[in-house]
């Protein structure tokens, strides 16, 4: 059986859009992804929501103590400068804290900074209200409760400039004590990642 | 460091009720009069529950000759 065959380089002008299998390009850059940009349109693209820095700060001094229901700031922070507005900050912050009040925990919430304009709460994107997240519960016990807290957060700071993420402790309820802890034996891990649009 | 925090937080409080403050601190092993003059008292909040802090000590019922008073009877 014979096959007829057509010369792709003579027989065809322009280009052939995506709605018909093509790409609709004519050409693309060297070293970059194929990327829709449309339902129907390609384009290259410098990245493909590659990893585009980490930043880890570990804090190896800096304990708080906090006996207030407002949130005060702490030590544990990080500071990464976003190479574009498109892209988001993934932070991961690890840390030992705990209380020595019976029916007693710490509140904790990031803070964001952007080049200086002063700190605000990051809010949770569900109903708006600031991201928290409470540490460990002491029950009626004597001495010092300590334990292991993570706080995580995806952020979209949509700004090039310098931004400071910091950890904010509170307590949960009136009369008591509680720690966040940055010391020997007891570091706390700041880390933020650019996450490419 | 930790229990002496806890004494100081009870002290305070029985000086003057719903005094609060934040205390950044490294490795010292007791409460201190350098210390105490390092700390951030509360003095509100604004909308965000984000406490409005002072490090000059707003509560004429509390001093450190005080506090430590209270601290040495628990």
């Amino acid at each position: 059986m014979a096959f007829a065959t057509i010369d792709m380089t003579k027989g065809i002008t322009g280009t052939i859009p995506v709605a018909n299998g093509g790409t609709g390009l004519a050409s693309g850059t060297t070293g970059q992804f194929l990327k829709f940009t449309g339902t129907t349109t390609l384009a290259s693209a410098a990245d493909n929501g590659k990893v585009g820095q980490v930043i880890q700060n570990v804090i190896t001094s800096g304990n708080t103590a906090a006996t207030s229901t407002t949130f005060t700031a702490t030590s544990h922070e990080v500071v990464i400068t976003p190479s574009a507005t498109s892209s988001n900050i993934f932070l991961m912050f690890s840390f030992g804290q705990g209380t020595q009040t019976n029916n007693r925990y710490a509140r904790f919430r990031f803070y964001r900074d952007i080049g200086g304009a002063g700190y605000s709460a990051l809010t949770d994107g569900v109903d708006s209200n600031p991201h928290e997240q409470g540490g460990t519960f002491k029950a009626s016990a004597s001495g010092q409760i300590t334990g292991p807290c993570t706080l995580q957060f995806y952020d979209d700071p949509a700004t090039t400039a310098q931004c400071t993420y910091k950890v904010y402790i509170s307590l949960q309820d009136t009369s008591g004590t509680v720690n966040i802890y940055g010391e020997d034996d007891n570091y706390g891990y700041a880390t933020a990642m650019e996450v490419l649009a | 460091m930790i229990q002496d925090l806890e004494k100081f937080r009870i002290a305070v409080e029985t000086l003057k009720p719903n005094a609060t403050f934040s205390l950044n601190y490294n490795k010292e092993t007791e409460m201190s009069e350098a210390l105490f003059d390092t700390i951030d008292w509360v003095t509100g909040a604004d909308e965000q529950n984000t406490a409005i802090t002072t490090k000059t000590n707003p509560h004429s019922e509390i001093t450190w000759t005080k506090v430590k008073t209270e601290m040495d009877k628990l």
